[in-house]
This record gives structure tokens, C-alpha cells and sequence, in this order.
């Protein structure tokens, strides 16, 4: 009934079809079971990016810190920064007396952001689990870095808020 | 100035001083007076002028006037043609300055008069040397005793001499002896005369920085009135004249060079200009009078001091190759490595690959896209390619244009930019697309506004109360009605431009007039509430999910659910089963988390109001390691029943996990004011003075509570949670152990306690306490995260990883634990595995990564 389940909502495939079939095929199938199905698909569709990559747990560990670390963070770094993972552009706005925001894609006002760091996905996972440190990446080319270098030497405290917690 | 920088922090055009590093004069200097370089005592030893002084170098007061010595120091650590080793010019200079210093200022006069007759007697002692050497002092004079080796250096000393030591001897008036006899005058050739008067010039602004260049200027004036030079004759700068020059000095101090050299050199002069040709012969030369020389870059290139004019053209023919020269090493050594290695060259090379190759993918996915676009025929492509070209035309970055692009197209294929009135506008994705896919697979594009969509949501409306149901079904049918006013809301919030045209809403009406359509709908009705719920929320809120991480976490989620919202799972076996409660507390017994969750799944969709089994579904959720649902879960039962404090303690646990501290306060104050011994102290403490200190104020009401019963666990436990949640470790791991003290064998204490020691860095220790969780239950699949967390931490990433794998072998539905998995594998560098893990192919990665 339902073609691939992409990783995008296929809600509306599934509405329009549902209608056209419904028109040419005899319901003769239990509506309940496939509903279930339908409506299960549409409910369990993972987005790209954190299915595939090391860094979406990462990030999304990073995110949380930020409600409890944010204005902290925000205090020492004051600017934005934004990470290319593997051509994924993310967010992470800890400007001057904010409290931190981290989402996908480029800043969302339009500025340049103070920092770029551009890197793998495996790298990124080594530098947050500290298996690597930022310098020996820079030096290793493993991290590029455009803009204020200042602010990269403060990326530590950045890299530890994403590290996983155990959980309680 | 150039040149005291390059003193400062070293010049590449200067020849090493001993010991002092490549090419730092001024280190130069100061080893020198602080006797560094062995050698440079034994030549000071050697220098009879050092009795004028008195003690030997150590003895030297500190230089009161530092820029004259780093005048005296830059030349010193030149290296000018014809002279000798600087190690010889250091000492030298070093012996005229103790010369200058050592005497009195006030009998200068004097002691300077000896003192140059010293340096003569020092000169001429070291004639038999090939080369003339060099001289420290005024050093102006070395272009004179280069020139004219048999030439009167000493007459002009005084002169130079004068002009230093007027710098150097405050308030000295700049006495010069005489003006120069008019013959010695006249065999200064021009290249000489520039030569000093830019020699001077510089050494004078380094001696009267303080009293400006004018002053400077003035001084230098006067030294070359005493020499008889007029520099208005001088040229402003010396280019050829100077490769005669050399030619003269080298065929002065060794006799006529071979014809051909001569030839050889007098082209060059006079071709000067061509500096690539140029210096090749002169460093033949130059190899020739000093032995092949071994600096970086070019042989001679550091070897040659930038003097005026040629020196200034050589170094700026030379200057750019020694990097040049370097990268080109670099570059060639770096072209034939392997691919996989990290070289500069590689890397680059790879990275430039893969962003053409990105740039390359999502062109063609571009191109497909705007190909199905065409063929949908609507405005939509049109205004779709307008907006990708105006996008791409204004980024004039490459890269920056390939991820643009990027953006642009992901976002397009999710549908999260519709077009409104031919402008690219973003929106939020899930009605978005809906609305975007729906309204491009008409072929067609008008404005409708929203209307036709509420209308068609009216019309189902309409058509409810015309469907005749069976009994049970009207309440359902109810819910529809509410279903579909909540959709005409929703619907119109989506600010639909685009709508449907007239044959769309046409089709549709069509639809629900048909009788299929209608006995679907009403089928539909039938359907158990809980689809409707799921149906409501989906597309009755508009649920909307940012990619906005941070206040909500919502990318990882599933586009089908909002926050705080339970999510069924698919395929529930159990459904249906009227004994589903019993089995799911079995499974739960047993340890089957995932299996026990399903079976009350199916429980809580037939009654909904069954609060103690939402509370075991929490549960059994927080148990596998997934907050979100076991929040969601445990909002349900905590809405049956709002004082059960199991519930409340379990939601401020999770809650912390999430780190939403607000919230796991909140529930853990409830929790306090649900127990009847405490609710009198919490209603006594009242609110906290502001909101930054809550967390303080609460720990302080729970503390006062332990102080009233120590015998209570779950205060323990919940003192213990609330420390956590401020970060003071010490005193969570403190009432931790307390609880189990009182409780020994809870599995879910001992993990409690575990995760305490790993956030507070403790991680071995943490350990040990997951373990004896997982002794008491070897399915606690948080347990066996937890240690997995742990051991990434302490740096085994192997064994980290096999403990990811065991964990995921209870449940395989945690996204996340599939990520540390990834992190886990990185690390350690297994990236063979990677390829398992795309295909979720849990039996091989057992099999790669076993736990003994």
C-alpha cells in the first residue's frame, strides 16, 4: 500500500493514495489492522541524519546540556559557532547573554558565525570522547578551522557537554 | 624597521651567530655578554684591547643604551661580503662596546682615541687572514675595508666612531675630526658614499629613536659633510652598481679571476636587473671564496646581507623561493603517498573529491528533482528553479555554494521550503510537506487560500451525522467530530497559499460522496480511539517539530510525535489480549523489557485509565533505557493519579537523565508533599526566593526531612537524585550509599549509584557498581549502557563497544545506544564494523565483539 518509508513524512502519499485506492479497491481488508500499520509507519520514521551518524547522539547530548550548562557556556565563548559534520551544517548559537541554542543548518540570522570547525563524523566522535584533542586534530589537518581562534581554544568545554551521561 | 625587527625576532638573511639560534643577532649579542659560546671567550681572551675595560665580559654592566648595542649587534650578526666568521664580529663588537662603556664617559675623547688605534693594530695583526676581517667598529667602515683593504680605514674611523659615539655618549657633542682630506674623499666610489649614507641612515635611527628621524637625518648629515659626501649626489638607490663593486673587491683581495669569470660577472652586472640571472654567478663565487654552504632553502640565500639596492633586488629574488622550495618538497614527498594516509596533499585531495562528488550527487539529485517538478507541470518548478538560481548566483564560494546547495535540496526533498508567491519561504516540516506534497501532486496550482481544505474537513464533517452507526461507535464518532474541527484548525494554521483548485476539491468531494469513500470514513470511526488520538495529534495540532534541538528535542524523535507524547509501538502481538497486564508484570518479572513493554502497550490501549499499568510501562521504558517514552508513560499515569509517589519519584528521575532540572524538581517537591510525614515540612518551606536558587531551597526541605526519618530509602534516594542534579556528586554518591544501606538489593539503586560515580569521573568505581546491578539482574539493559559509557570514558573503546552491542541485544529500538556504538567504534578504530552497524546486523557485531 505504502512505498518506501523515506525519511520524509510520507503522510500526505499515504492520504492521497488511501483516497484514490479507496475508490478503485474493494475494502475487503480489516480497515483496523492496516490503519495500525499505516499509522505506525508514519509514526516510527527516523530522520536521516541522527540514524546514521556517530554525532547525532552527540549533538542531541550537547542540546541537553545546554539547558542546564547553556548560560555558562554562553558567558565564556559569547559567539556562534558552527560545525560541518560531514557536510551537516549544526548550529550552536552561545552568544553574549543567551542560553544557548543548538539546531541544524546555519546561523539562523544570517551572520557569519565566529567560528567554523569542519570535520568527519568520526572525528568529531573521537574529539568529543577525548580520544583526540582539538590541537592534535588541528595539526593533523583532522579539524579545519575558520575564524576566531580565540574561541577555538575554548572548544573544550564544548566537546564535554556532548559527551553521553550515564544515565541515572 | 625592518631591520630591528629583524634583530628582534631573527632574519633569515642573517648567518647563525654561535649558539644563538639560526639567525637572532640580538641572541647573538647576548650570549656574547653573557660568554655563551666558548669560543667567543677564547677570541675575547685573544683581544688585547680587553684590558682597556678591566674585567672580561661577565663584568659587563647591563647595556645602558640598548639601541646603540643592537645597532652595534645588527651588523655583527651580518654577514657582509668579504668578512669573516660573525663569531669574530660578535666578539669584536662586543670589545668595541666594552671599549666605549668601560671608559669614563667624560675622558671618551681619549680612551677613544686609543681605541681605534687598537682596532687598527687588531686589523692589521689579523691582515694575513684571506679575507679582510671584519671590523666591529663603526660600522660604516666595513664597506671601506671590503673596498679598499689597503685603504685607510683608520682615517675614517674617527669620523664613524664620532657619529656612534655621539649616540652613545649622552650629551656628547658629535665632534668629528675634521673633514676629510679631499683625495681620500675622492676615492669613495658612489657605491661606497650610498653605501654609508645608507648605513648610517640606518644605524642612526636606530641610535636616535627617541629623538626622531629628523634628528637622525641631521647627524647623518654631518657625518657625511665630514666625509666630503654631498648626498644630493648620491643616487636614491643602488641596483647594479654594486655586483662592479663585489667584482672589484673580489678581484682586489685574490688577484684577477679567470677571464671568463670576469666576463661572466661583468654581464651579470650589467644585466643586472635580471635577477634570476643575476646572482648565479655570484654564488658561484660565493661558493667559491667560502665553501659550499649548507643553509635551508637556497646555499646562499641567508648567506647574503640585505644591503641597499642589489641586496634588497637579491633578497627579493630569493626570499620567495625557501618556501617555495620547501612546499614543493613537501608537496612532491606528500603526492606519492597513499591515499590513506593523512597528508596534507591527500587530504586536500580527498576532501576536494568528495565535495565534488557532493557537489556532483546533489546536482543530479537536483536536476531529478526539478525533472519530476517539470513534469509535475505546476508553477511550482518554475518558481522552485527561479529560487535555486537566485540562491546559487548570489553564493560566490564554491564551497559555501555546494553546502548552501545542499541545504537548499535536502530541505526542498523534505519538503521544509514551499513557495509563496514565488518566494522560497521555509516552513516547518511536517505540515509543510504534507501540505507541499499534497498540493504538487495536483497538477495544477491556484490560490485558494485554505478554504478548500476546511471545506473538505467540513464536508466530513457534514457527512458524519448522514452515516448511521452502529451504537457503540457514536462516541467514537463524536470523537471524530472533534477530530475534524481540531483539523479545520489546524489546517487553517498552516497558512496555505497554494490550496486546491477547484478539480482537486472536486475529486475529494467526489470522494466522500462516493459510497466507498463514506463507509471508509465511517470504518474509520470505528477505529480505536487511540489511532484517533495518534490521527489528532499528527495532523489536528499541526504538530509541529523544529529542527530545534535544545528546549525540545525533537530531531531524533520520529516526525510523528510531539513531545511529552507517548508513541506506540508497530506489530503489538499483544493487542487485543484481555490478559495482556498479567503477562506484561511476567515479562517485566522476568526481565523481558522490550517483550513487557509491548504486552502493556496493549493494556493501556484498551483502558487507557489503567494508571498502575502505565506506571510498570514507565517503567519498564526507564528500565530500557528510554526516557522520552518513559516520561510520556509516566505523565499518563501520574494524570490517573497525581499523588502516587513511585511515579512522581520515577518522572523526577528521568526527568534529571533529560536534564531538565525544572521539571525533576517540580515532580520531586510533589513527590515530598505527597508522603504524609512531610507534607507539613513542605508546606512550611514554602517557595524558594528566586528561581536560580530552587534547586538549593528543595535540597534544603529534603535534607530537613532526612534529619526527621534517616531510616527512609526513597528520601535517600531522592536527596540523592536532587544532588545529582546540582552536580554535587559527592553528596548524591553520600545519600546513595545511605539508601543502600537500607536497601540493598535494588538493582535500580546500585545503577543510581553507578551513574553518580560516572558523571562525578569515577568511572572504575562505577563499575564495580553496575556490575553488582547487573548481578541482581542480568536483563537491566540501562545497566549494561551505562557500562559501556564508562569504559569509553576510562579509554577501552573495544570493550566499550561490546557492551553497546549487548545492550542493544535487549533492545534493539534504542537509537541512541546505536550511536555511542558508532562513537565507540571510531574510536577504537573498528571501522569494519561500521558497515554491521548501518545494517543493524546485531548477530555479526556479536560475533566481532563478544564479552567473556
Amino acid at each position: 500500500l505504502i512505498g518506501s518509508v523515506t525519511d520524509k513524512i510520507i503522510g500526505v502519499e499515504f492520504c492521497a493514495r488511501f483516497i484514490r485506492e479507496t475508490r478503485t479497491q474493494p475494502l475487503s481488508y480489516p480497515i483496523i489492522g492496516n490503519k495500525t500499520s499505516i499509522m505506525a509507519q508514519l509514526v516510527r520514521i527516523p530522520t536521516a541524519a541522527a540514524a546514521t551518524k556517530a554525532s547525532g547522539p552527540l549533538l542531541e547530548q550537547l542540546a541537553k546540556s545546554l539547558e542546564s550548562e547553556g548560560p555558562t557556556l554562553a558567558k565564556r565563548i559569547k559567539g556562534v559557532v558552527l560545525f560541518k559534520i560531514d557536510g551537516e551544517e549544526w548550529t550552536l548559537d552561545l552568544s553574549e547573554d543567551t542560553d544557548g541554542k543548538l539546531y541544524k543548518g546555519t546561523p539562523e540570522s544570517g551572520e557569519k558565525p565566529d567560528l567554523t570547525l569542519t570535520m568527519s563524523d568520526h572525528n568529531f566522535a573521537q574529539l568529543v570522547m577525548g580520544k583526540l584533542n582539538p590541537q592534535q586534530a588541528f595539526l593533523m589537518q583532522k579539524l579545519k578551522i575558520n575564524g576566531s581562534m580565540a574561541m577555538a581554544m575554548k572548544l573544550q568545554p564544548i566537546l564535554d557537554a556532548a559527551q553521553p551521561k550515564s544515565k541515572l | 624597521m625592518s631591520s630591528l625587527r629583524d634583530l628582534v625576532a631573527g632574519s633569515d638573511m642573517c648567518t647563525p651567530a654561535d649558539g644563538a639560534g639560526p639567525s637572532n643577532a640580538l641572541g647573538g649579542l647576548v650570549n656574547t655578554l653573557l660568554g655563551g659560546a666558548g669560543k667567543t671567550q677564547e677570541q675575547l681572551r685573544e683581544l688585547p684591547g680587553m684590558g682597556l675595560g678591566g674585567a672580561g665580559p661577565s663584568t659587563f654592566t647591563p647595556p645602558i643604551h640598548t639601541p646603540a648595542e643592537l645597532a652595534m649587534a645588527v651588523p655583527s650578526g651580518l654577514q657582509v661580503p668579504g668578512l669573516g666568521p660573525p663569531r669574530m664580529d660578535a666578539a669584536a663588537a662586543e670589545s668595541f662596546l666594552h671599549g666605549i662603556h668601560g671608559a669614563p664617559f667624560a675622558s671618551a675623547a681619549g680612551v677613544s682615541a686609543a681605541a681605534p688605534a687598537e682596532w687598527d693594530a687588531i686589523f692589521h695583526g689579523k691582515e694575513p687572514r684571506p679575507m679582510v676581517p671584519m671590523t666591529a667598529m663603526p660600522p660604516a667602515a666595513q664597506p671601506l675595508a671590503e673596498l679598499m683593504p689597503r685603504g685607510p680605514p683608520p682615517l675614517l674611523a674617527p669620523h664613524f666612531q664620532a657619529f656612534v659615539r655621539s649616540a652613545l655618549v649622552p650629551g656628547a657633542a658629535a665632534s668629528a675630526a675634521g673633514p676629510l682630506p679631499p683625495e681620500l674623499a675622492a676615492q669613495l666610489s658612489v657605491a661606497d658614499k650610498v653605501r654609508i649614507r645608507d648605513r648610517s641612515t640606518i644605524m642612526a635611527r636606530h641610535l636616535y629613536a627617541d629623538q626622531g628621524d629628523k634628528f637622525a637625518d641631521m647627524q647623518v648629515g654631518h657625518l657625511l659633510a665630514s666625509l666630503r659626501i654631498d648626498p644630493r649626489e648620491l643616487p636614491a638607490q643602488l641596483n647594479h652598481v654594486h655586483h662592479a663593486d663585489w667584482h672589484e673587491a673580489w678581484r682586489a683581495a685574490t688577484g684577477a679571476p679567470s677571464p671568463s669569470v670576469a666576463a661572466e660577472l661583468a654581464a651579470a652586472g650589467g644585466a643586472a636587473a635580471q635577477l634570476p640571472g643575476g646572482p648565479a654567478p655570484w654564488d658561484a663565487i660565493w661558493e667559491q671564496r667560502h665553501g659550499p654552504a649548507a643553509g635551508p632553502g637556497g646555499p646562499v640565500a641567508l648567506m647574503r646581507p640585505p644591503s641597499t639596492g642589489w641586496a634588497t633586488e637579491f633578497v627579493a629574488a630569493q626570499a620567495p623561493q625557501p618556501p617555495a622550495a620547501s612546499w614543493v618538497t613537501e608537496f612532491a614527498a606528500s603526492t606519492p603517498a597513499q591515499p590513506a594516509t593523512e597528508t596534507t596533499a591527500s587530504t586536500w585531495a580527498a576532501d576536494f573529491k568528495q565535495e565534488q562528488d557532493q557537489a556532483a550527487a546533489t546536482s543530479t539529485a537536483t536536476d531529478q528533482q526539478q525533472g519530476q517538478q517539470v513534469t509535475r507541470g505546476s508553477t511550482d518548478a518554475r518558481s522552485t528553479s527561479a529560487a535555486l538560481a537566485a540562491v546559487l548566483s548570489q553564493a560566490s564560494d564554491p564551497k559555501m555554494r555546494n553546502s548552501k546547495f545542499l541545504q537548499f535540496v535536502s530541505k526542498m526533498s523534505k519538503g521544509e521550503l514551499i513557495l509563496e508567491d514565488n518566494k522560497v519561504v521555509e516552513r516547518r516540516p511536517e505540515a509543510a510537506s504534507w501540505a507541499a506534497e499534497f498540493g504538487q501532486q495536483q497538477q495544477q496550482q491556484q490560490h485558494q487560500g485554505t478554504a478548500g481544505l476546511s471545506q473538505w474537513a467540513a464536508e466530513f464533517a457534514g457527512q458524519h451525522p448522514g452515516v448511521a452507526g452502529p451504537g457503540p461507535s457514536s462516541a467514537a464518532i463524536g470523537r471524530g467530530g472533534e477530530w475534524v474541527e481540531e483539523f479545520a484548525r489546524g489546517v487553517s494554521d498552516l497558512r496555505l497559499d497554494e490550496g486546491l483548485d477547484a478539480a482537486t476539491a472536486a475529486q475529494l468531494e467526489a470522494a466522500w460522496r462516493d459510497g466507498e469513500a463514506s463507509s471508509w470514513a465511517h470504518e474509520f470511526n470505528k477505529g480505536d480511539e487511540q489511532q484517533f488520538e495518534e490521527w489528532e495529534r499528527m495532523y489536528g495540532h499541526g504538530a509541529v517539530e523544529d529542527s530545534l534541538l535544545g528546549g525540545g528535542m525533537a530531531a531524533r524523535m520520529g516526525l510523528g510525535a510531539a513531545p511529552g507524547e507517548y508513541v506506540f509501538s508497530e506489530q503489538n502481538p499483544f493487542l487485543g489480549d484481555p490478559d495482556a497486564q498479567q503477562k506484561g508484570k511476567d515479562l517485566f518479572r522476568r526481565g523481558i523489557l522490550s517483550e513487557a513493554a509491548l504486552a502493556l502497550e496493549a493494556e493501556v490501549r484498551a483502558h487507557p485509565e489503567n494508571a498502575e499499568a502505565w506506571r510498570l510501562l514507565g517503567t519498564a521504558h526507564a528500565e530500557n533505557d528510554d526516557d522520552r517514552q518513559a516520561i510520556a508513560a509516566m505523565m499518563r499515569a501520574h494524570t490517573a493519579d497525581p499523588r502516587d509517589p513511585e511515579v512522581l519519584l520515577a518522572l523526577g528521575v528521568s526527568h534529571t537523565n533529560e536534564l531538565s532540572q525544572w521539571e525533576a524538581v517540580r515532580h520531586l517537591r510533589s513527590w515530598l508533599a505527597a508522603q504524609p510525614p512531610y507534607s507539613a515540612l513542605d508546606t512550611a518551606a514554602g517557595e524558594a526566593p528566586d528561581t536560580s536558587q530552587r534547586l538549593t531551597h528543595v535540597i534544603r526541605l529534603f535534607e530537613s526531612a532526612a534529619a526527621l526519618a534517616p531510616s527512609d530509602p526513597e528520601l535517600h534516594v531522592a536527596l540523592g537524585v536532587l544532588h545529582h542534579l546540582g552536580r554535587q556528586y559527592g553528596a548524591a554518591v553520600a545519600a546513595f550509599h545511605r539508601a543502600l544501606e537500607l536497601r540493598p538489593l535494588d538493582y535500580s539503586l546500585w545503577n543510581k549509584l553507578g551513574a553518580t560515580l560516572a558523571n562525578n569521573g569515577r568511572s572504575a568505581e562505577a563499575l564495580a557498581a553496575y556490575q553488582k546491578a547487573l548481578d541482581l539482574k542480568p536483563n537491566y539493559m540501562r545497566a549494561w549502557t551505562n557500562m559501556g559509557i564508562s569504559y569509553s570514558n576510562l579509554g577501552d573503546y573495544d570493550r566499550s563497544a561490546a557492551f553497546y552491542v549487548r545492550a542493544l541485544g535487549l533492545n534493539a529500538a534504542a537509537d541512541h545506544v546505536w550511536g555511542y556504538l558508532r562513537t565507540a567504534l571510531a574510536c577504537s578504530g573498528k571501522l569494519e564494523l561500521m558497515e554491521a552497524v548501518e545494517n543493524k546486523n546485531l548477530a555479526a557485531l556479536q560475533e566481532a565483539l563478544p564479552l567473556e
